[in-house]
């Protein structure tokens, strides 16, 4: 089954603005990858992934346990792994999580395009990690994409462009898409006579709603990446994002909302490329700001980063704030990234050859870049 | 850096010449590092010097439109031809007819020389600002092939394009960093697998095509294009470093070049570590007119001549130091500055030439088999990590 939450399917509530998600998360291929008993005849050369299962896992249980908007409930999670497994909840039940295959995808999207067509209030979450290329569509790979024994080798396939296109007849006025997979191409798949993927769910020149946003985990013709067994980098950056660095003061709170999310996806991502020293980069198109979450507490990812080498690597960081401080030793990997609360805070760094140089500041989210000048 | 790299002919800058400069700079670090030359060892092998002369050489006022083109139509077969000698490199190690999917065919094969084969091809069609990338594949490629001769995976692929995907993967799947997707290196590398595969359809059911005798001479006409341009710069180069050269009280342009390298790697070798000549092609006969006569005064503890014509002119009497009245029984003398001297050739290399029935002192004259066709073979020594092998080998036997 692909019901991940609520427990009983009885108890999922459509009448009411809610959020459904639809996640999927990639990491094994049937035809893809050295060995396999029946290789794919093109973009065999994919390798199995061990970072978009874990990517997949974790925005369910953010969904699951952390999610928080008062006007907009958490109202149901389908989710598909591969490969497939058996999760537990937060609430101990166990889970028999699918393997997220064609025809899997299809039938899950099925309950949770229907979910998300009662109730126009209602947010459209939708998170896919695997393999992704683009040719004239970004196109999403499910766990049997490119089986050999199909005429059509493109029959297993999603059309990431398509499905945000086809969403558009549905009613709930509020769709985000969460692409995160590689928008690079490969030469195989532009030698193909007709690539071509499924749309899910088609829509008219009539349909509309008020946002439909994709925010993809790599700038066009770039790849996405991920640490081996962790999360992707974009998911990585995504909770950053949603637990506090992208939250934006909104009267007394602080909420998260989808423009804020957008920039602050950016900003994280351009500091995660820093700190891994990989060409990171991320698609998050400036939107209109509707709250997606309120986070416990908003959060200032900073970054502390030293010219030149023999700077960075004597940096002693201390970041004071509120009575408390968070330290990094000499030695430690540079440039070096922590979270601190918006508001005043000082920020020291000494070294054995260079003069001490600190500064007084006012941090406000998402993220505050400080480069000791020399 | 005491090793320096002198290059041979139709040798010119793009981006094949770098890729190809990244591999030749790992793979000599890897075999000579702690190798012994008279008593002197390499500590550690850092980058050898690169003395490039390839913009003083050969220029064609009509871009070689002198060279006869064969009538290639009759033959069938399309394609760039440069191409053409991989295809028929792989043409001639195939006892069946090519087929549709010549690289995959050859992997199984012989999954090495299919590895080298895509090694050449990679480096050759390099695309610009993946010279690195490039040649980080073709490493990691023959390195693999080298430790999996004959891979579990390769058996059940039928398709050019799942070989290289797989290859890759098989040479990529280690390390902390994944990607959720392709990379550029196997896209340039599928590209250049593209135009052999469509040259291959063309060829194939051809008289080029066919088994036997008729077919081979068939397939040096069909490959006689990139021989006839192979040869036009040959003689071109060849020409202008001798009618260029000067002498040692004027050196022209191209041995100053060189020289600047020689002083280069000297001043940059530690006290006891021995200094090395390697000469390919024209580079051998350059390197041996500046060590016999232009700079006498350098000791070279070993002296590799690779794909080279040292002989050949030496029998013509073409260098400053050559002296007409050495005539048989006699041979020439190897100068006394070249302490060791390490001479390798290819039969099917057609530029290369044996140096032990012309020289008194050859410290090994041997044959190394590129596995390549005609054309190919004189531009592959560098690219293949078993001639490092086997050169380090020879080294080791030294007396």
């Amino acid at each position: 089954m692909s019901l991940y939450w609520p427990p009983d399917a009885n108890d999922i509530v459509t009448d009411q603005p809610r959020l459904h998600a639809l996640v999927i998360g990639v990491g094994e291929y049937h035809h893809l990858g050295l060995g396999v008993a029946k290789p794919a005849t093109f973009l065999n050369g994919l390798a199995p992934l061990t970072i978009t299962a874990p990517a997949a896992r974790r925005v369910a249980r953010w969904l699951e346990e952390d999610y928080e908007n008062p006007n907009r409930k958490l109202g149901s999670i389908e989710l598909l792994l591969s490969p497939a497994e058996k999760l537990v909840r937060s609430d101990g039940g166990s889970v028999d999580v699918e393997d997220a295959t064609m025809a899997n995808i299809e039938e899950a999207f099925k309950r949770w395009y229907a979910r998300c067509d009662q109730n126009t209030d209602t947010i459209a979450f939708l998170y896919f990690a695997g393999h992704g290329i683009s040719t004239v569509s970004q196109f999403l790979l499910p766990s049997d994409f490119g089986n050999p024994d199909e005429p059509n080798e493109w029959e297993n396939c999603i059309d990431a462009t398509g499905l945000q296109a086809g969403m558009l007849k549905c009613a709930a006025d509020t769709q985000l898409f969460f692409f995160d997979a590689c928008r690079d191409t490969d030469v195989s798949a532009l030698t193909q006579n007709n690539p071509q993927g499924k749309h899910l769910v088609s829509s008219s020149l009539s349909d509309s709603v008020d946002l439909s946003v994709a925010f993809k985990a790599a700038s066009e013709g770039r790849k996405a990446y991920g640490r081996d067994g962790e999360e992707t980098f974009f998911c990585k950056a995504l909770m950053m994002c949603l637990n506090g660095v992208a939250a934006r003061k909104s009267g007394p709170e602080w909420k998260v909302d989808t423009a804020v999310l957008a920039s602050a996806m950016a900003s994280v991502v351009d500091i995660l490329g820093k700190i891994e020293n990989l060409p990171l980069s991320c698609d998050c198109p400036a939107i209109k700001p509707v709250v997606l979450h309120v986070p416990k507490e908003p959060k200032v990812l900073v970054k502390v980063d030293c010219e030149p080498d023999q700077r960075n690597n004597e940096a002693d960081i201390v970041l004071s704030q509120n009575g408390a401080s968070v330290t990094s030793q000499p030695g430690e990997t540079r440039p070096w990234m922590t979270q601190l609360s918006p508001g005043d805070a000082h920020l020291e760094v000494s070294f054995q050859s260079f003069d001490t140089r600190f500064i007084d500041d006012t941090l406000f989210p998402p993220t505050y870049e400080w480069d000791p000048p020399v | 850096m005491p090793i320096v790299f002198v290059h041979g002919v139709n040798t010119r800058a793009n981006a094949g010449y770098r890729a190809g400069l990244e591999v030749k700079k790992a793979l000599f670090k890897k075999h000579l590092a702690g190798a012994t030359v008279g008593g002197r060892t390499f500590a550690q092998v850092p980058d050898p010097v690169f003395p490039y002369w390839g913009d003083l050489a050969t220029t064609f006022a009509w871009n070689m439109a002198s060279l006869p083109h064969g009538d290639m139509q009759s033959l069938g077969g399309g394609g760039d031809a440069d191409i053409r000698p991989f295809l028929a490199t792989v043409r001639d190690a195939l006892s069946d007819e090519l087929g549709n999917e010549p690289l995959i065919a050859l992997a199984q094969r012989d999954f090495g020389q299919a590895v080298e084969v895509i090694s050449s091809l990679a480096l050759e069609q390099a695309a610009e600002n993946l010279e690195k990338e490039v040649a980080d594949f073709v490493l990691a490629a023959q390195a693999y092939a080298a430790a999996e001769p004959t891979p579990a995976w390769l058996g059940n692929l039928t398709t050019d394009d799942q070989l290289l995907g797989s290859l890759n993967l098989a040479i990529t799947q280690q390390g902390g960093i994944q990607a959720q997707g392709l990379g550029d290196v196997i896209n340039a590398i599928k590209t250049a697998a593209n135009k052999l595969k469509t040259a291959a359809t063309g060829l194939v059911g051809s008289a080029a095509d066919k088994a036997g005798d008729f077919a081979s001479s068939k397939l040096l006409g069909w490959t006689r294009d990139g021989l006839n341009a192979n040869l036009g710069r040959f003689f071109g180069d060849i020409f202008i470093y001798f009618n260029g050269r000067g002498d040692n009280t004027a050196p022209g342009a191209i041995p100053q070049r060189v020289l600047a390298g020689y002083d280069e790697a000297m001043a940059g070798a530690a006290a006891n570590e021995p200094f090395v000549v390697v000469g390919h092609s024209l580079g051998g006969v350059i390197s041996y007119d500046l060590l016999s006569h232009f700079r006498a005064d350098i000791e070279v503890d070993l002296f590799v001549s690779v794909g080279s014509q040292v002989a050949h002119f030496e029998e013509i009497k073409l260098y400053r130091n050559s002296n007409p009245s050495v005539q048989p029984p006699a041979k020439a003398h190897t100068p006394d500055n070249i302490k060791r001297w390490i001479n390798v050739y290819d039969d099917v290399d057609i530029f290369s030439y044996a140096c032990a029935d012309v020289f008194d002192r050859v410290d090994f004259d041997v044959r190394y088999d590129t596995r390549t066709y005609l054309i190919k073979s004189h531009s592959e020594y560098f690219k293949q990590e078993r001639f490092y092998e086997r050169l380090r080998a020879r080294i080791d036997e030294l007396p």
